[in-house]
Parts: structure tokens; C-alpha cells; sequence
């Protein structure tokens, strides 16, 4: 099994199974997957017009790169929207995860953008006056989450541990230690 | 000095957030608005919690023995601080010293983000209005983003401290290691 689908694999069966995206959330994206991929353009305009607007996020950006990541965008949305949102997809956003720790993308940025999308289909949803406005936000909601999941667990600063043979388990160790530094919490 | 680290580790995670998806002040306002609905809503949020992380093996295994109701305490204190507030530097410092408090815990960020969507999923079921939905869904995402960098973070600081390694080179190592990862 390649590392990645092995990260995938683990990020999402960490999620408690409630939260996990279901065959009814699949089945509910499919039925709008005509709407959904007519609303493209909007998405990919409001997506980066977000990160360029803003200054960390548009430091990760090389000049004049804009045209291909939104293309890498639109691929994005259509696989989403076609499915199917199987192992080689997930396996496919712990790679995206994976290109997010070369570019310098941090977690937060990549989490609310992940809001961002989640936010963009409820609203469209509602506009639309869709009979499954819900169904569909929820199902996206899910998706997010599971997104966040994969491409999270990705960037763990693992690569470099595994080779000095660090393993989560002496984090823990180290972590105990700098919590008794810190001493009770600040709630 | 240890909670400046906190609260620097909070804003950072803020500071890099997109602004439409950050919690704004307003959004507490929203929250206070609906403070007697949202508070009704302890018990239930409180149970469906546990009872969801106890009927999954890899969460269940995170926690000892007759730890639950000291946990059950926890999430109550979070949601009824969450909802009165303030929600200020010293709020987002809490936030970050669970990401710390889940390396310890071996909470993973799976884990994490999936509990994050049952809390908003439940109050939205509940709490059928769209400020409120905007709100949780701002409130979750900023806790979300918060946790997650604060457990990288923890990690970070872990093997800075014990290697002698600085933060910048561990960086550039993971990234080296993860560019040769994509050519596989």
C-alpha cells in the first residue's frame, strides 16, 4: 500500500464513524451534480479572490501563478462533484496535504478554506431555493471535515521523524513534559 | 512567559485564517443572543460527545478508567465559557493549550475535526436560524484551525527540545523529506 493511501486510510477511520462522510452524503452531491458544476466559475473566483486578498495566504503564491492553481481548483471541484469519494480520492488530498507542507500552506489556512467551500454551497443552496438545501450543505459539511482529516494528518512533521526514528509516542513523552512546564491551563 | 507562548500560538493560527472564516465579534453577540437556547443544549451536546468518542474503539482507548464524568466537566466548562464569553486572547490561549493537552493525550486531528462537526452539526439541528449557523460554523472552524496549529506546534517544540534541532531546520527536513514523498 503507498504511504499516502496509508495516511488517508488512517486519517479518516480516526474519525469517529457519526462524523464520517456517508453513501447518502455521495448520493445527495450526485443528485446536484449539474448545479453544483455550474456554480464552478463563482467558486474559483470567490476562492481565490479570499487568499489574495489576504497577506499570509498570498505569500504562498509565486508571481503570475494564479491561473493554475485555480485550474488545480476547478479539477478539484469536479472530481468532488463526479465522485466517486473513494480511497484514491481521499488518498489524493493527503497528497494535496503533502504539497501544502512544501508550499508553506499551514493548517489554519488550509481549514478555513475548507469553511470557506462549506460556506459557498449552503449559501448557494439556499439561493437556489434547493428542496435538499440542507442535505446538501451537510453532506459538503462532512466532506470538509473529512478533507481537513486527510490532508492534517499529512502534514504531521513525520517524514523527518521516521528517519531519526521519532515516532508519535515520544512526542507524547516530550509533550507531558512541556505541559508540566506550562503548568494548569488557562480556562 | 509560557501563556505569551500560548496566546502567540492563538494568534498566529487567527492571523493566518482567511477573514471570512474567522470568528468576528459579532458572532458572539449572535451566541449571547441565543445564550438560554444554546445553554439548554448542555446536556444533550455533553452526552452525544462522550457517547459518540466511547463507541469508537480508537477514542475510547484515549481515555482511563471512570474518566468520563471529569471529561463530561471539561466540555461543559468549554460551552458554557464558549457561549457567555469572553471569547479574547485569553479564550484562543485555551484553545491552544488543548491542542498541546491532545499530543499528550494522543487526541489526533481526525479525531478532533470530527467531534468539531458533531458539536456545530447538533446546535444547528437544534438552532434552525442562519446567524446562529454562520456563528457555529466561524466558532468551529476558529477552534478547529486553533487546536490543529497548536498541535503541530507541540510536536514542533517536542523534538526542537529534545534534538536541539531549531523549529526552521525540522521544517526544511520534513520538507525535503516530503518533496522526495510526491517523486515516489
Amino acid at each position: 500500500m503507498s504511504k499516502i493511501l496509508e495516511i488517508a486510510r488512517e486519517a479518516l477511520q480516526q474519525m469517529p464513524p457519526q462524523t464520517r462522510l456517508r453513501p447518502e452524503d455521495e448520493a445527495v452531491i450526485a443528485r446536484h451534480k449539474e448545479l453544483l458544476l455550474s456554480w464552478t466559475p463563482e467558486l474559483v473566483q470567490g476562492f481565490y479572490d479570499t487568499l489574495f486578498a489576504h497577506t499570509p495566504t498570498q505569500s504562498v503564491f509565486h508571481e503570475g501563478e494564479r491561473p493554475a492553481r485555480e485550474q488545480t481548483l476547478r479539477d478539484w471541484w469536479q472530481k468532488t462533484v463526479e465522485g466517486p469519494l473513494d480511497e484514491a480520492y481521499f488518498a489524493w488530498m493527503a497528497k494535496v496535504g503533502l504539497v501544502h507542507v512544501v508550499r508553506g500552506v499551514e493548517n489554519p489556512m488550509m481549514l478555513a478554506m475548507a469553511s470557506f467551500v462549506t460556506e459557498f454551497v449552503e449559501r448557494k443552496s439556499l439561493e437556489a431555493g434547493l428542496p435538499e438545501a440542507e442535505a446538501l450543505s451537510k453532506a459538503f459539511h462532512r466532506l470538509g471535515m473529512a478533507v481537513g482529516a486527510v490532508a492534517t494528518t499529512a502534514t504531521r512533521p513525520w517524514p523527518s521523524t521516521t528517519w531519526r526514528g521519532w515516532s508519535p509516542p515520544c512526542w507524547n513523552v516530550e509533550a507531558r513534559r512541556l505541559l508540566a512546564e506550562l503548568g494548569p491551563g488557562p480556562s | 512567559m509560557q501563556r505569551e507562548k500560548l496566546k502567540e500560538i492563538a494568534r498566529q493560527a487567527i492571523e493566518d485564517m482567511a477573514l471570512e472564516a474567522r470568528f468576528r465579534p459579532e458572532d458572539h453577540q449572535v451566541l449571547l443572543k441565543h445564550k438560554d437556547s444554546l445553554l439548554a443544549l448542555t446536556d444533550e451536546l455533553v452526552k452525544a460527545f462522550y457517547d459518540t468518542l466511547f463507541a469508537t474503539p480508537s477514542t475510547r482507548k484515549v481515555f482511563h478508567e471512570g474518566e468520563r464524568p471529569a471529561r463530561e466537566k471539561t466540555l461543559r466548562d468549554w460551552w458554557q465559557k464558549t457561549v457567555e464569553g469572553p471569547v479574547d486572547e485569553e479564550y484562543w490561549a485555551w484553545q491552544a493549550y488543548v491542542g498541546l493537552i491532545h499530543v499528550k493525550r494522543e487526541v489526533s486531528n481526525p479525531m478532533m475535526l470530527g467531534q468539531a462537526f458533531m458539536i456545530e452539526d447538533l446546535v444547528r439541528t437544534h438552532l434552525d436560524d442562519p446567524e446562529v449557523a454562520g456563528a457555529m460554523r466561524r466558532l468551529m472552524a476558529t477552534v478547529a484551525a486553533i487546536i490543529a496549529y497548536g498541535y503541530e506546534k507541540a510536536q514542533l517544540l517536542s523534538i526542537e527540545e529534545t534534538t536541539g534541532i531549531g523549529q526552521e531546520l525540522i521544517k526544511t527536513n520534513v520538507r525535503v523529506g516530503v518533496e522526495k514523498l510526491l517523486e515516489d
